[in-house]
């Protein structure tokens, strides 16, 4: 393994360790390290990743697949996804072992009835920050709006809604050219 | 119980075709494993997503860990985290070793706004969804709307909240055995 690639696999362990607050919060440790620190990839590869991260399914954050191809090809595209990974995935593990050992206890079963409810809560305040973000045109808003009653009251596959409004959107740019 | 097997081809099609972030992701999950399979309770879901959001790295990636694991232990928690990652990771490999132009297109540009603004529709239905099936009281309605205003107009980080109400909850909504038992 060539230096090069051993430094970029640490680096994604370090970030996929200490990255709290979702993809979005690995963005910009990225960058420092990727561009602003070791200069292996250049502004417009970084942007290139971000965007290739948001046109593929899947998580965002596979960007990682792209910045590791860019500075060392399969190997440097393989480790880096490794290394983003698999922090959050033994954590998770960690924590899920613990909790269905004790989910029995009374004390286990009201944290997790206190976290459940949070968290509708806090996807709540998610839509909202969503809406503000992807919202600004009229026609967003009818797309929001066609995506809600699609998915909720029509129960309609939330796959065929992200699709439909693929559609539109590549439509109108067709038609009005952005 | 569930075959690995199910589980790889759930995850490999929320990995192939969840397009728009982690939270199409989510209410893609909500509809496979939760809906349509019923392998998982709403709470279950709800709990993954706390899981997702204590834990460092991408939220969506997390919660399917967490599910994989609920469901079929460590091989299932493999298969989800493997089946959500391996259809982007081939393809953003191929787009890097093609040189293909991505942020130029303005196609893909229209293509990802009307998805992103969908996105939020949609999610709505979700939590609506997990809304109605887990606040069945006065009390966890409360408490859904104390934490909505805690993020929403207070900005309190998220990490924190999901911390609080699990320590809250441990002491406020842990269930009362022994109350339980003089009653009957």
């Amino acid at each position: 393994m060539t230096d090069m690639l051993w430094e970029f696999f640490l680096i994604t362990l370090k970030i996929g360790a200490l990255a709290f607050g979702g993809g979005y919060a690995m963005i910009t440790p990225l960058h420092y390290d990727l561009v602003t620190h070791y200069g292996w990839l250049t502004e417009t590869e970084f942007s290139s990743a971000v965007a290739v991260g948001q046109i593929t399914p899947g998580p965002l954050m596979i960007m990682v697949a792209f910045m590791g191809y860019k500075v060392a090809g399969l190997p440097g595209a393989t480790l880096g996804t490794i290394g983003l990974f698999l922090p959050s995935a033994l954590i998770v593990l960690a924590i899920a072992g613990s909790y269905l050992r004790f989910k029995d206890a009374p004390i286990v079963q009201g944290a997790m009835r206190g976290v459940s409810l949070a968290v509708i809560g806090l996807l709540a305040a998610v839509v909202i920050e969503l809406g503000r973000g992807a919202l600004s045109t009229p026609l967003d808003v009818l797309i929001g709006i066609a995506a809600f009653v699609a998915a909720g009251p029509l129960k309609r596959d939330p796959i065929a809604v992200l699709l439909g409004a693929g559609l539109i959107g590549l439509v109108h740019y067709l038609i009005v050219g952005g | 119980m569930v075959s690995l097997i199910q589980l790889a081809l759930t995850f490999l099609k929320i990995g192939a075709l969840g397009f728009g972030g982690p939270f199409s992701l989510l209410a893609i999950m909500q509809k496979e494993v939760v809906e349509r399979r019923k392998w998982l309770t709403t709470e279950d879901f709800t709990q993954s997503i706390g899981i997702g959001t204590m834990t460092p790295g991408p939220i969506f990636f997390a919660a399917a860990i967490f599910v994989g694991y609920r469901l079929r232990g460590i091989p299932g928690a493999v298969i989800c985290g493997l089946g959500t990652l391996l259809p982007s990771f081939i393809l953003a490999v191929l787009i890097a070793a093609l040189y293909v132009e991505v942020e130029s297109s303005l196609l893909v540009m229209g293509t990802v706004h009307g998805i992103a603004a969908g996105v939020v529709g949609l999610f709505l239905s979700v939590v609506l969804k997990t809304g109605r099936a887990t606040a069945k009281d006065v009390r966890s309605t409360a408490w859904i709307v104390i934490a909505f205003i805690a993020l929403a107009i207070l900005k309190v980080d998220p990490l924190l909240l999901i911390v609080i109400a699990g320590i809250a909850g441990a002491w406020l909504l842990r269930p009362m055995p022994k109350i339980q038992a003089a009653e009957k």
